[in-house]
């Protein structure tokens, strides 16, 4: 098998999420939950794996057990939340061996169940998380109105409980100045654009969550169809751009782009925010054909190099200068032999 | 200079805002500075929308402020105060929802856009909502196979819609429903 599968729409969609949010009726939300709550909880969404005899596809992170280095690089892996972090006296997640499903518990709702998979793949992202709903809700008291729908901490979740995203990398529609035209377009039909980092944070290296804002009146299927058909459209949009890019100026097009690879190639301190910059030009590179790299791995690298995963990495908690210095030489070599060869290509690929 | 916003006129008017304490700038032509103008509410939403305790209180602004603020309860089961959960905008248990049902019929439905269910309820099998999804996934390429002259492969994605068709049947009839009324 091609260890680096190539996910749908992956040019623009770097990856999508299903999150549903679910709490037990008889155990109090996690502002008034007591210690004992807490461990029930976990004893409870475990045991309902172990009775599907699935609990060997998923391993349980007791947030207490883990080092802080273990921890934010979950958060970096998109696998938890900073949220779930910060009850890490209580909290715990259970993650398939895919690293495909996650289920934080006692985050903000007692279970967070999320489906995550790369590129546009949001059916079967929400056929994971309905799966996982359907075994942890089996014979479970769970919370649930007959006009409100899922009964969750903060009434914003409440109804579906479902919170469906893409992770879209738009360089082309941000050079081109769209983005304030698309950000109006999705709120229109319910969907909020956020930096990579969450509220108000800008969009570094052009990567953009879109997610569903409301969660009552409007079905799963609905809200799920039409992030589909809008991540569709502003991938046909991203592409155009693309085009026009190119077909505006391809020598300059191309300079930027191989400008930005002999950085990262060349470089021995490297910033997270530059980083992220340059790596935004590499995919736009790859994705264009401009580079002949698979995206997948230039996604992997993007993750790998996070503070995080690079101080896991060093085997030691890596703060400023010395997590620069890494990245760099991390950066040289992983990049080096992930485009070797392929500089050759882009004449005949872009056109 | 072309206009931020249509990207096709020339930008004629440097429009700064201040939201939430940030400045923002752009260059618009004069017809999308009318449409951005009639858009700004909204857009400041939106921008609301993630910032919980921010939208909590703009959902219960307005001319329910007064019957609001007068408004008390507790909820018996987990203790929580109405003022607390307004200023945090936390419920500490499932019952909070029947204790201070009026004002969230409200808060809801402002949040919302609607305060009805509409999707899965608990224990429901797996299957309604995903089989949707995958007729609906089959569908669009059978469109595309057939716009392509694919007809081989567009009679082997009929077959499977038909197939999944008949198992979503089964499944509604069953009683698998949805909480929709």
């Amino acid at each position: 098998m091609n260890k680096y599968p190539m996910a749908p729409e992956s040019d623009v969609v770097v990856s999508c999420r299903v999150r549903l949010a679910r709490n037990y009726a008889d155990i109090p939300f996690y502002t008034k939950m007591s210690e004992e709550n807490a461990k029930e909880t976990i004893s409870r969404a475990l045991k309902s794996l172990q009775s599907a005899n699935i609990n060997g596809m998923y391993r349980l992170f007791p947030m207490s057990e883990l080092s802080d280095t273990e921890r934010r690089m979950l958060v970096e892996k998109h696998l938890i939340s900073l949220d779930l972090i910060s009850n890490k006296e209580k909290a715990a997640a259970l993650i398939s061996t895919g690293e495909t499903v996650s289920i934080m518990i006692n985050e903000e709702d007692h279970i967070r169940i999320q489906g995550l998979l790369p590129g546009l793949q949001l059916e079967k992202a929400a056929q994971l998380a309905f799966h996982a709903d359907d075994i942890l809700s089996k014979n479970a008291p769970i919370a649930f109105d007959s006009k409100w729908g899922y009964l969750t901490a903060c009434p914003t979740n409440a109804g579906t409980g479902l919170r469906a995203s893409a992770l879209v990398h738009l360089p082309a529609i941000t050079v081109t100045k769209q983005m304030g035209a698309v950000i109006q377009a999705f709120g229109k039909i319910g969907f909020t654009v956020r930096g990579l980092y969450g509220e108000g944070t800008e969009a570094e290296g052009s990567l953009y969550q879109l997610s569903n804002q409301t969660a009552m009146g409007r079905s799963e299927e609905d809200v799920i169809r039409s992030l589909i058909d809008a991540c569709q459209q502003v991938a046909e949009q991203e592409r155009a751009a693309r085009k026009s890019l190119i077909e505006r100026d391809q020598d300059a097009f191309i300079d930027k782009m191989m400008r930005s690879v002999g950085i990262l190639l060349n470089a021995r301190l490297l910033d997270e925010k530059e980083f992220m910059r340059l790596m935004s030009d590499v995919r736009l590179a790859a994705g264009v054909g401009v580079i002949n790299a698979p995206i997948a791995a230039i996604d992997e690298l993007i993750q790998r190099m996070q503070p995080a995963s690079l101080s896991s990495l060093a085997e030691a908690s890596l703060t400023g200068r010395d997590l620069m210095l890494l990245r760099a030489s991390e950066v040289r070599s992983s990049l080096s032999s992930l485009i070797k060869d392929s500089d050759t290509l882009f004449s005949e690929e872009i056109k | 200079m072309m206009c931020d916003e249509c990207g096709v006129r020339p930008a004629t008017i440097h429009l700064t805002t201040f939201a939430d304490g940030e400045k923002k700038e752009k260059n618009l032509c004069a017809t999308c500075l009318t449409k951005y103008k009639m858009n700004l509410p909204a857009m400041d939403l939106t921008n609301l929308a993630g910032i919980l305790g921010g939208f909590i209180e703009k959902a219960l602004s307005g001319k329910k402020e007064e019957d609001d603020t007068a408004y008390s309860a507790v909820c018996e089961s987990c203790g929580l105060d109405y003022k607390q959960f307004k200023r945090n905008g936390m419920l500490g248990c499932a019952d909070c929802y029947k204790a201070f049902r009026e004002p969230l019929e409200e808060m809801l439905s402002r949040m919302h856009g609607n305060a009805q269910h509409v999707g899965r309820i608990p224990g429901g099998m797996n299957s309604q909502v995903s089989l949707r999804l995958q007729i609906d996934k089959l569908k669009q390429q059978l469109a595309r196979a057939i716009s392509e002259e694919e007809y081989e492969k567009a009679a082997v994605l009929r077959d499977q819609i038909r197939n999944l068709q008949a198992e979503l049947k089964v499944k509604t009839e069953v009683g698998e429903g949805s909480a929709h009324e």
